[in-house]
């Protein structure tokens, strides 16, 4: 019998950030108005696991000959992907929990579960990066999913907060169903849940377990059973229309954190089982099938998520039907096999996203009354730093030069483009002139119109301001220096690929 | 594989009747009924496990899922608004359900009887076999009746599968954090507060 190989030390984030949660637990039940500490808690919590991760970064590389590690019988493997996607997870958490000291204070909601939730469900999604098997990927995806949707109901007394969590829910569990049942038919396919071995029974063509050659009719319903459950969770054409109403009805700063986090976490799931066990080296008919599937489906997502923006006069919505355009073009990475200008795009994505999420928060006011984009009119003066950091935002979604945003989308298509995906990056660019159109919209309206309504000037709390200007740095360092950064993932990539 | 002879029609039979009810749960207007569909569906997919030799997870499936959803009855019993038409459908057939209960009873007043050989009032349990005695015999599934199937799992559970397994804790606790989350009131606050 193999060794079970119980190596603590590789799941050393994840296990400090579910103590940190615990930990916010009780600290919150046994001390009254807590919400700056836990601010402090969550913060260091988050800082020690970016340590210890970055600890394991240095491994990894240091032992790039022999390939990613695995811990516990192949359930926990670590790569440059995962620790890199670990990193974003941790990022946005860290944003998040700044972001949501406002909302929390303001509207006196208890501040310990939503920290502790919050920290949960990063550890989720960084279960999911370090997936080796589809167990561990439901697994993760189930805590991140489950800690979510109570998340999005957090204001229990607003009707729009709890419409929004139960659609979520309801929503979010029939795609776990198909995630399931598509990971049901690839087990029964290959006889094994563990990725690497899935892998190496795809080659062979032989099923694990009774070494015989294995259906394919089983293992293609399966993949696309995947893809349909992926597809929900990052929210692509046709499998997108729940994500506007939650995105709008949650409080924003809950939505800040899902649009971007869990988000990126069925990102390096679907990368971890398409892109690296359906791969073209193992079965190129496999990947010849998925890959054209998954280019109708990006197109549909960039089109319809931008043509449908257009016409959007919530903010919120706006930004969540943006954020299905966004999903669309990260698709475009998996074509080429790059998981490193997704992890990238990623990581851009998250930062000017949950950075205009916070202008919004701030703008919308007290219980999130004014998202309508009408309310806006003429706040710009008022509030000069705040517009101008959306304007940084959205330009930077748009894809101006300059910003992250850009240096995200280039990287994408300049793969895609080299790999001979010439159409679907020519849409995407198309796509991205149509959306500056709706990006730009908000800006019209809080300069250029006469105020209708005597607004009072926004308040904000100096973590949001933290939050924001964070952001703002990130999206400014990534799109002016990525090259130190792109280096790094540069060097990890003759690693991983095969 | 394929399937032939009873096996087959054990498995047709265990499977449309699955489907079968599945359907009536969703289509049922009333939320008891589609509760007590539920069961039968459960209970239906728990006879495909024992088709599978699968005896342990088909004991789980009734023991934890038919009680869950039991559970479930009664809180939708307590919760929903109940109509008045629908508070009836438990005492239209009680002239069935006394008999059937009646005979239910009597079924396992017999099976006591039997199992306490004549004497109803005191307790005969056979000695718990000695552990070197489990240790010692060559086939443990053949001295305490557990199938292979059911010792794969435990081995699995606590060997290949030991994080997942510990994971699965986690899963629970942001369940429960989130449920009292939802469901505790103002007023609960207010108290503790």
């Amino acid at each position: 019998m193999q060794s079970l190989n119980l190596n603590y030390y590789y799941v050393l984030p994840h296990i400090i950030l579910s103590i940190t949660g615990i930990m916010s637990l009780l600290f919150g039940a046994f001390n009254k108005q807590a919400h700056r500490d836990l601010v402090f808690i969550n913060s260091a919590g988050l800082i020690t696991a970016g340590v210890s991760t970055y600890r394991l970064w240095n491994l990894v590389s240091s032992n790039a000959k022999d390939g990613p590690l695995t811990a516990f019988s192949g359930m926990v493997v670590l790569d440059h992907m995962s620790l890199a996607f670990i990193f974003i997870f941790l990022i946005v958490a860290f944003l998040s929990t700044l972001l949501s000291l406002n909302f929390l204070e303001d509207e006196d909601q208890s501040p310990e579960e939503f920290n502790s939730l919050l920290l949960f469900a990063t550890v989720g999604m960084m279960l999911m990066a370090s997936a080796g098997d589809m167990v561990m990927v439901f697994l993760g995806l189930e805590i991140a999913s489950i800690a979510t949707y109570v998340l999005a109901g957090y204001r229990k007394t607003d009707l729009r907060s709890n419409e929004s969590a139960l659609k979520y829910f309801i929503l979010g569990s029939f795609s776990t169903a198909f995630l399931l049942y598509g990971m049901a038919l690839v087990y029964g396919a290959t006889g094994s849940t563990n990725l690497e071995t899935i892998s190496n029974a795809i080659k062979s063509g032989n099923n694990a377990i009774t070494a015989q050659p294995m259906v394919m009719e089983l293992l293609y319903v399966g993949a696309g059973m995947l893809l349909v459950g992926f597809g929900f969770k990052i929210s692509t054409a046709p499998f997108h229309v729940w994500t506007p109403d939650v995105y709008q009805g949650a409080p924003t700063s809950v939505t800040a954190f899902m649009a971007t986090g869990p988000k990126a976490a069925a990102f390096v799931a679907f990368l971890r089982i398409f892109v690296f066990t359906f791969a073209a080296s193992y079965s190129f008919q496999l990947h010849t099938t998925w890959v054209n599937l998954l280019q109708v489906l990006a197109i549909l997502t960039m089109i319809i998520g931008n043509i449908v923006a257009l016409s959007q006069t919530d903010i919120k919505r706006v930004l969540a039907y943006s954020s299905i355009a966004h999903a669309g073009y990260a698709l475009i990475g998996f074509l080429a096999d790059d998981w490193i200008s997704v992890a990238f795009y990623m990581l851009t994505y998250s930062i000017m996203n949950i950075g205009a999420f916070a202008v919004v928060s701030v703008m919308a006011g007290k219980g999130d009354e004014k998202t309508e984009l009408e309310n806006w009119a003429g706040m710009g003066f008022k509030s000069l730093g705040l517009s101008i950091a959306l304007l940084v935002f959205m330009l930077s979604m748009a894809g101006m030069p300059l910003t992250g945003g850009f240096m995200g989308k280039f990287f994408i298509f300049k793969t895609a483009w080299d790999k001979g995906f010439h159409i679907i990056v020519i849409v995407a660019v198309l796509n991205s002139a149509i959306s500056v159109y709706y990006y730009l919209r908000p800006m019209v309206m809080l300069f250029f119109r006469d105020e209708n309504e005597t607004n009072p000037t926004p308040l904000m709390s100096w973590t949001t301001y933290v939050t924001i200007l964070l952001a703002l740095a990130g999206t400014f360092y990534l799109g002016i220096m990525p090259g130190r950064l792109f280096s790094l993932l540069e060097v990890a990539k003759d690693v991983l690929v095969k | 594989m394929r399937l032939v002879g009873l096996e087959a029609v054990i498995f047709y039979l265990f499977a449309v009747v699955a489907i079968l009810f599945a359907i009536f749960m969703i289509t049922a207007r009333s939320a008891v009924h589609s509760a007590l569909f539920l069961i039968s569906t459960l209970v239906a997919s728990a006879g495909l496990y024992f088709l599978l030799q699968a005896e342990f997870v088909a004991g789980v499936q009734i023991l934890i899922y038919v009680g869950g959803v039991l559970v479930l009855f009664i809180f939708v019993i307590m919760l929903v608004n109940i109509k008045e038409e629908d508070t009836k459908i438990f005492n239209r057939q009680i002239l069935i359900a006394s008999i059937l209960s009646f005979f239910l009873g009597l079924g396992i007043i017999a099976i006591l009887l039997q199992t306490q050989k004549g004497n109803f009032f005191t307790l005969v349990s056979p000695l718990p076999p000695k552990i070197e005695q489990v240790q010692n015999s060559p086939n443990i599934s053949q001295s305490h009746n557990i199938s292979q199937n059911t010792i794969k799992i435990g081995q699995e559970l606590y060997t290949r599968a030991v994080l997942p397994f510990e994971i699965a804790s986690l899963v629970l606790l942001v369940a429960i954090v989130g449920a009292v989350r939802l469901a505790r009131e103002r007023k609960q606050e207010k108290i503790y507060d």
